[in-house]
């Protein structure tokens, strides 16, 4: 089989393919799956189809080895999340699991042969100083380093910096919402909460609905920034839509409705287009009509395609151009535009910049 | 649950249990070795609180309940086998080990 | 001071597409421009170096000057794998040693198909012995000295226990030997090939000792484990074995592992077969001549 230097992209959607690779691609795959930590992922996908065991043995230890992390990952969210749960009860407030706790608890296919690095749930406004203050006393520490991280994150984004447990080393973000209240596009919280619904098995658990969970998807991966697992964001974006399309009727007519009722169209529109064109996946041709104009002007488009086909192949040396550093850097910077007003972002990026330099 | 109720020592209306699906066990002479599952952790137990997980991996017990089972065992050389089994599940309880419910 | 002939052919790999070693169960490719790297390869890896290039690389390894002024001024030497720096420079002296301890870091990051303890391990007769390495401990002068009276050498830094069956794979590389230890292997076993020493690293002295003939072409060979003894080095010591119980060390064996906290249940499995199937003994010890008679002895009584 003949492959491109980025291959990896093309294993996402159809996994089975990986079987025709020999040994000198294996090598490659590997690593690019490695750096985009979606290797748990394909070994996940293959070990259900009972075909792992066809994988060469050497990267097939690296296979497994990644599926050996998520799997242990997997219990210690699923166990850190109870807990949370029963220490939040006596408030009686609802507790809707994001991400990659809730693809755990709904036993959605994304969470198979997932790395996790926190823990994200989505709480009341009124209930957030409570909250803080309860898990205080169960041993979670806020992890801002210093005075301008706390300032960055209580007053200027109106979050709660990520909290993280003193013993066991867990970090824990705590939601109000899922854009701060100073971002351009304005998602109403409220009806995130109305819509939440209750995790099958566990009462005083919820998730957001299956509309709100891809928008979320949606809005993080293409408004938050942090592009450096793009394309692992864009393959849970992929079985999201392809399982709740199988599992909920009238799904796809939902889904853009709700994303303008939420505005959160343009995300939705970067999901549509670039699930298609990053991993081929065909969408519905009425949707993408539906979004047709929820996308940039049309001489912003091609920009932005330059930039997010860029940022979203794998952050592997055989995966970038000359330009995939300032790609990365550019969206960078937009995320944050989108976050904040532009008189508090320039002084945030020269000291973002700072610390860089100096943790190399 | 949580670390509140655990302050009492053992009120003699719980009904203790442990659950085999996430607890495993070995043992060697008088140690025993316990890794839980859900926490990930290990923990190295003496010979009673070993005879006191063992027994109720096979079924919930109440205080008074285990007493009897492990009279011969852990009783017989106890001024005060009761209090003993007590402060053993009180430690077994705060690591989580074991559960209880009122009964 | 060693004089050895490189074979340019290393020097010419390692500058160009890389060179290929078979370390144990991992084959690691190798590029770096420097010369010390290239003489510790023609030292120790010579028997380990594939002809040719290999397809599939376990890790790709890169050891090699910053391109700013460190290049020059105070030298320093990166460590990349995977175009990855997961450490700050070190001084360009310590070239070769970073090669080694950096490969550690690989190991110990993506063998998961093992439980992995921090410990020496050695073998007579088809069983092992592993000897967890506290610093301090003399872990790895003992398991040099072992290496140098007949045993074989699995490893010095990893007992790689299998999750499949139990048995401890082999890892063939060269022993470090830090500060005294150097010149006390020296003495013990005057024809041991020991690299040069790399001097102020975080360590102290650091030196290499070239694992015997025989044991790269064994490296396929598992062991079965048979012993765990946790070594302590104390200055006129007499050699004592102290038996421990099997709880106690396995809850050790956890802290001193490398990744039992991400295995789960088969982590925990495997570690208590270990003890299961090992005497454990603490083996404190003064004289290194003592030490290794005595252990030597007990396994072919008991063998």
């Amino acid at each position: 089989m003949n492959l491109p230097p980025c291959a990896l992209p093309m294993f996402l959607p159809t996994p089975e393919r990986l079987l025709q690779l020999d040994l000198a691609q294996w090598d490659m795959v590997i690593r690019q799956a490695q750096r985009a930590r979606v290797a748990g992922r394909l070994a996940a996908a293959l070990q259900e189809r009972g075909r792992l065991d066809e994988v060469p043995p050497q990267p097939r230890r690296h296979l497994e080895s990644a599926l050996t992390i998520a799997n242990r990952q997997r219990e210690a969210v699923t166990w850190e999340v109870r807990r949370l749960v029963a220490q939040l009860e006596p408030l009686g407030i609802p507790v809707i699991l994001l991400k990659g706790a809730a693809y755990i608890f709904e036993e959605l296919p994304c969470a198979r042969g997932r790395l996790f690095s926190d823990i994200d749930i989505l709480v009341p406004h009124s209930a957030l100083d409570d909250v803080e203050r309860r898990l205080q006393r169960y041993g979670w520490i806020a992890e801002a380093r210093d005075a301008y991280d706390q300032r960055y994150y209580r007053q200027w984004m109106h979050e709660l910096p990520p909290l993280q447990h003193g013993r066991r080393g867990t970090l824990l973000d705590i939601h109000h919402t899922i854009l701060p209240p100073t971002a351009r596009l304005k998602p109403d919280a409220r009806k995130l909460l109305q819509a939440a619904r209750p995790v099958a098995g566990h009462e005083e658990l919820y998730v957001l609905a299956p509309e709100d969970m891809v928008l979320h998807s949606a809005t993080h991966l293409f408004h938050d920034g942090e592009l450096e697992h793009g394309l692992r964001d864009l393959a849970d974006l992929m079985d999201l839509t392809d399982h709740f399309a199988t599992t909920h009727p009238g799904f796809w007519d939902e889904l853009p409705r709700r994303a303008r009722e939420m505005d959160l169209d343009r995300p939705l529109y970067y999901a549509v287009r670039y699930l298609r064109r990053v991993l081929g996946r065909p969408i519905p041709a009425e949707v993408e009509r539906k979004l047709q104009d929820s996308g940039p002007p049309p001489p912003l488009r091609r920009g932005m395609d330059a930039l997010f086909q860029r940022a979203l192949r794998p952050a592997h040396r055989s995966c970038g151009d000359g330009f995939t550093a300032s790609a990365r850097w550019l969206l960078y910077v937009r995320s944050h535009w989108l976050r904040m007003p532009l008189h508090l972002l320039l002084p945030h990026l020269v000291r973002k910049a700072g610390r860089r330099t100096q943790r190399t | 649950m949580g670390t509140d109720a655990c302050r009492a020592t053992g009120d003699m209306s719980y009904v203790y249990s442990c659950n085999p699906c996430f607890i495993r066990v070995r043992s060697w002479s008088d140690e025993t070795v316990v890794y839980d599952v859900r926490t990930g952790e290990t923990h190295l137990l003496g010979a009673d609180a070993a005879l006191l997980i063992t027994a109720l991996l096979q079924r919930p017990a109440t205080v008074q309940e285990l007493t009897e089972e492990l009279r011969t065992e852990i009783g017989a050389d106890e001024a005060a086998p009761v209090a003993r089994l007590q402060s053993i599940l009180h430690v077994l309880t705060s690591r989580e080990l074991i559960q209880h419910r009122s009964s | 001071m060693i004089s050895i002939d490189v074979d340019p052919e290393i020097p010419r790999s390692l500058r160009g597409a890389g060179l290929f070693l078979n370390i144990g169960p991992f084959t690691v490719r190798l590029v770096s421009p420097m010369a010390e790297v290239a003489d510790a390869m023609a030292l120790f890896y010579d028997e380990q170096c594939r002809p040719g290039d290999a397809d599939f690389a376990d890790f790709h390894i890169r050891v090699c000057r910053p391109r700013n002024a460190r290049r020059w001024y105070r030298p320093q030497v990166n460590f990349y794998v995977d175009d990855l720096a997961p450490f700050k420079p070190l001084p360009a002296a310590q070239a070769y040693p970073f090669f080694e301890w950096g490969l550690n870091w690989c190991i110990a990051q993506h063998a998961h198909h093992y439980l992995m303890i921090h410990a020496a391990v050695v073998e007579t007769g088809g069983r092992a012995l592993v000897l967890p390495g506290a610093p301090g401990s003399g872990k790895s002068t003992l398991c040099a000295a072992l290496v140098c009276r007949g045993w074989r050498l699995l490893s010095d830094e990893f007992a790689l226990v299998s999750l499949a069956d139990g048995t401890l794979s082999a890892l063939p590389r060269p022993v470090s030997l830090k500060n005294e230890s150097i010149a006390v292997i020296r003495s013990f076993a005057p024809d041991a090939v020991i690299g040069p020493a790399a001097l102020d690293t975080a360590k102290g002295t650091v030196a290499h000792l070239k694992p015997p003939p025989g044991t790269v072409q064994r490296a396929r060979e598992a062991a079965r484990p048979a012993w765990v003894m946790f070594p302590r080095y104390e200055q006129g010591a007499r050699t004592r074995l102290a038996r421990l119980g099997k709880g106690q060390t396995l809850m050790q064996l956890v802290e001193d592992s490398f990744n039992y906290n991400l295995l789960g249940a088969a982590g925990f499995e495997a570690g208590a077969d270990l003890v299961d199937g090992s005497a454990c003994f603490e083996l404190s010890y003064g004289d290194l001549t003592d030490v290794v008679e005595r252990l030597t002895a007990l396994a072919t009584t008991e063998g």
